[in-house]
C-alpha cells in the first residue's frame, strides 16, 4: 500500500507538472476555482435574499443591489450566486451520471465485443434515436421537476456520447501489443480493462465531460424556459437567462441578462480550457516545454 | 536432451469476409504444423512476412486459440484449456514482442510494467518482496534502478526491449516466445539485446522460440532452425546441417540471399520467381511449387511430409536428394 502511494504521487507528480505548462488551462482552472469559492463562500459572508420579493422593482445597479432589481424587486446579484450553484451542480453532478453510466458501458461493449458489443451499442442508439428533449420533457414532468431529477434525467439521457467515444476508443487500444502481453503476463480481464484499457483510452471522455458540463447547464435552461427546470422562485442562470427574454429587457435593462450570460460564458470556456489541459497532463507522452 | 514442448498438427484458420452476401473464406495461417522444443534451447522460426511465424508464436502461448492441433507443456494440452485454466501455465510461458514502442502499457511506470505479472500471479507477499524481486531482475538484465519511476517513453528502443525482457524474465518462465524482438532495433542495438538473451538463456535454462526472418540473427542465436512458407515447414534441421546443407529449393533460396561483406565473394544467386500465393487459396500439392525450379509433376498432386534427409535434418520436398545444389 505504502508503495502505490508512492506512485501515484509521481504519477500525480509529472501530471501537475505537464498542467502547469498549459498557461490557458492553468487560467481556466483559476477562473473555475474562483467562481466555485465566490459560489461557496458569498452566501455565508453576504445576507444575500435571493428570493426576497420587494417593492423595489427593476431597479438599476446601485449600492444596496450591486447588479438591481428583476420585476419582481429580487436581488439580481443574489439570484446571480444562488442561481450559479444550482446550474454548476446540475451540470457537474449530470455529467457525472453519463460518464458513470456510459465509461464502464463503453469499456465492456469494447473489450468483450460480441454480445456485450450488440446489446449496449444497440441500447444507446435507440437513446440517441429519441429526440432527448421530448423525452428529457416527459420524464421531467412525470418526476417532478427539481434540481435532482435534472441531474438524473439529463445524466441517464446523456451517456450514449460516453459509451461512443469509449467504444471507439477501447476498439483500438485492445488491439495494442501491450494488452496482449498483459494477458501472456497473467492479467485477468478486469485487470487489464482497468489498467490497459481504460486509462489508454479515457482521453477523450476527459474532454466530453468539460464539454458536457456547459451543454448541461444550457439544457436545464431550456427545459427551464419551459417551466420544467428548476421552478421559480428558486433560480438559476438558465431560468434567469430566459426571465429575460422580451425585447424590452434586453434593450433596457442589460443587468438582468448580462451577468447571467457572461456567468454561462465564462464558465464554459474555463471548464473547456481546463479539460484541454488535463487531457495533455494525463498523457505521460506529452513534452514539458 | 528432454523435451519441454511438444507442438502436434497446430492449425490456426481465420475466416476472411468476402463482403455483403460473398461466402467467407477460410485463410489458412498455420496448417497442421508438428515440432518440439527441446528444454534450454533456442528454435528458430524463419520465413516471409505473412508466412504464419508470428501466428505460430501466438497460437502456442493461446494468446490465438488455435482451431485444432495440440500443444502439450507438463502433460497437458494447452489447446483444451480455458482462459482460466491456463492461466498457471503462463508464468512460465512468457513472450517478447517484436516493437517494445508499443508493448510496453504507456501509463505504467517501468516499476509498475516489471512488477505486473508478479502481481498478476500474486507471487510476492509484501511490496518489499515485490521490490526486491524486481531489483534482482533488474540487475540480470542491467536496467538501473533509477529507471523505475520512469515511463516507458522516456527509454530508447534498446532500454525498452531490455524492459520487455525483465518482465518475461521475472516469473523464471521455461519458454520464451520472442516474436522478432531485435527486428525493431537498431543494428548497433541488436548485438547488444541477442547476446543478453544469449547469455540469460545460458544463466537461467529456459527455451526459445526465435521468430525472426532475418537468418543472420538466426545463424546467431539459433540452435535449431525451421523455415516457414505459407504456414508450413519446409524444413527443420540444425543451424549447422541447415546453413551448411540445405535441402528444400525455398531454403536453398533463402540462404543464397544474405548478404555477405565482401566485395570480392562472388554468390551463386538463387532468385525466387513471383510472388507468394494467397494463404486464402494456395497451391494444390507442395505449396512452394509455383515458385520453385524444380517442380514436377508429383509436386502438383500431392503435398510433401517432412521426411528425415540427415541427422536432425528435415524438409518437406519430394525433390530431395534428386536436386543438385
Amino acid at each position: 500500500m505504502k508503495k502505490s502511494n508512492k506512485k501515484n504521487s509521481s504519477y500525480f507528480h509529472d501530471a501537475v507538472e505537464r498542467f502547469m505548462h498549459h498557461k490557458l488551462a492553468v487560467v481556466g482552472l483559476a477562473v473555475v476555482t474562483v467562481e466555485i469559492l465566490l459560489l461557496v463562500i458569498l452566501p455565508v459572508i453576504m445576507n444575500l435574499e435571493p428570493n426576497a420579493v420587494t417593492p423595489a422593482v427593476n431597479m438599476a445597479p446601485d449600492k444596496t443591489h450591486l447588479l438591481g432589481t428583476d420585476t419582481y424587486g429580487r436581488d439580481t446579484f443574489a439570484r446571480l450566486i444562488y442561481g450559479g450553484r444550482t446550474s454548476l451542480k446540475i451540470g457537474f453532478f449530470s455529467v457525472l451520471v453519463q460518464a458513470a453510466i456510459g465509461i464502464p458501458l463503453g469499456i465492456i461493449a469494447g473489450y468483450y465485443r460480441k454480445a456485450a458489443e450488440v446489446i449496449i451499442m444497440r441500447l444507446a442508439d435507440m437513446f440517441q434515436s429519441i429526440p432527448s428533449m421530448c423525452l428529457n420533457i416527459v420524464l421531467v414532468s412525470v418526476l417532478s421537476p427539481s434540481a435532482e431529477t435534472l441531474i438524473l434525467v439529463i445524466g441517464v439521457m446523456g451517456w450514449p456520447s460516453f459509451v461512443r467515444l469509449l467504444y471507439a476508443k477501447v476498439l483500438s487500444v485492445r488491439e495494442k501489443e501491450y494488452v496482449e502481453a498483459a494477458r501472456t503476463t497473467g492479467t485477468g480481464n478486469l485487470g487489464i480493462m482497468l489498467k490497459y484499457i481504460l486509462p489508454n483510452s479515457i482521453s477523450p471522455a476527459l474532454v466530453a465531460f468539460t464539454f458536457g458540463i456547459p451543454s448541461a447547464i444550457l439544457t436545464e435552461s431550456a427545459l427551464s424556459f419551459l417551466g420544467l427546470g428548476i421552478q421559480i422562485p428558486e433560480a438559476s442562470w438558465g431560468n434567469m437567462l430566459n426571465a429575460a427574454q422580451s425585447v424590452a429587457i434586453i434593450s433596457t435593462k442589460p443587468w438582468l441578462w448580462i451577468p447571467a450570460g457572461m456567468c454561462i460564458f465564462i464558465t464554459l470556456i474555463s471548464v473547456n480550457l481546463f479539460g484541454d489541459g488535463l487531457r495533455d497532463a494525463l498523457d505521460p507522452k506529452t513534452k514539458i516545454g | 536432451m528432454k523435451k519441454l514442448l511438444e507442438v502436434k498438427n497446430l492449425t490456426k484458420t481465420f475466416p476472411v469476409n468476402g463482403g455483403f452476401l460473398k461466402k467467407s473464406k477460410k485463410l489458412t495461417a498455420v496448417d497442421g504444423i508438428s515440432f518440439d522444443v527441446m528444454e534450454g534451447e533456442t528454435l528458430c522460426l524463419v520465413g516471409e512476412s505473412g508466412c504464419g511465424k508470428s501466428t505460430l508464436g501466438r497460437c502456442i502461448l493461446q494468446i490465438i486459440k488455435p482451431t485444432s492441433g495440440e500443444v502439450i507443456f507438463d502433460g497437458v494440452d494447452l489447446c483444451k484449456l480455458d482462459e482460466k485454466k491456463m492461466r498457471p501455465y503462463r508464468q512460465y510461458l512468457q513472450m517478447i514482442f517484436q516493437d517494445p514502442y508499443a508493448s510496453l502499457n504507456p501509463r505504467m511506470t517501468i516499476r509498475e510494467l516489471i512488477g505486473a505479472p508478479v502481481h498478476a500471479f500474486k507471487l510476492a507477499a509484501t511490496s518489499d518482496e515485490l521490490d526486491e524481486k524486481i531489483r534482482e531482475v533488474c540487475k540480470v538484465v542491467g536496467i538501473s534502478e533509477d529507471w523505475l519511476n520512469k515511463y516507458p517513453h522516456e527509454f530508447s528502443g534498446g532500454q525498452r526491449q531490455r524492459i520487455v525482457i525483465a518482465r518475461a524474465l521475472i516469473m523464471n518462465p521455461r519458454f520464451i516466445v520472442c516474436d522478432e524482438p531485435v527486428s525493431a532495433l537498431d543494428v548497433s542495438i541488436r548485438s547488444q539485446v541477442l547476446n543478453l538473451m544469449k547469455d540469460l538463456q545460458e544463466q537461467f535454462k529456459f527455451s526459445y522460440l526465435f521468430v525472426s526472418h532475418d537468418l543472420s540473427v538466426v545463424n546467431y542465436i539459433g540452435d535449431r532452425i525451421a523455415v516457414m512458407y505459407l504456414g508450413e515447414f519446409v524444413e527443420l534441421a540444425t543451424k549447422r546441417e541447415l546453413f551448411n546443407n540445405p535441402s528444400h529449393p525455398y531454403t536453398q533460396a533463402l540462404l543464397s540471399a544474405i548478404p555477405v561483406a565482401d566485395v570480392n565473394y562472388k554468390r551463386e544467386r538463387t532468385y525466387l520467381e513471383g510472388e507468394v500465393p494467397s494463404p486464402v487459396n494456395p497451391p494444390s500439392g507442395c505449396r512452394f511449387r509455383t515458385r520453385c525450379r524444380y517442380a514436377s509433376d508429383v509436386c502438383k498432386s500431392k503435398r510433401p511430409e517432412l521426411k528425415l534427409v540427415g541427422e536432425d535434418h528435415f524438409a518437406a520436398c519430394h525433390m530431395c536428394g534428386k536436386i543438385t545444389k
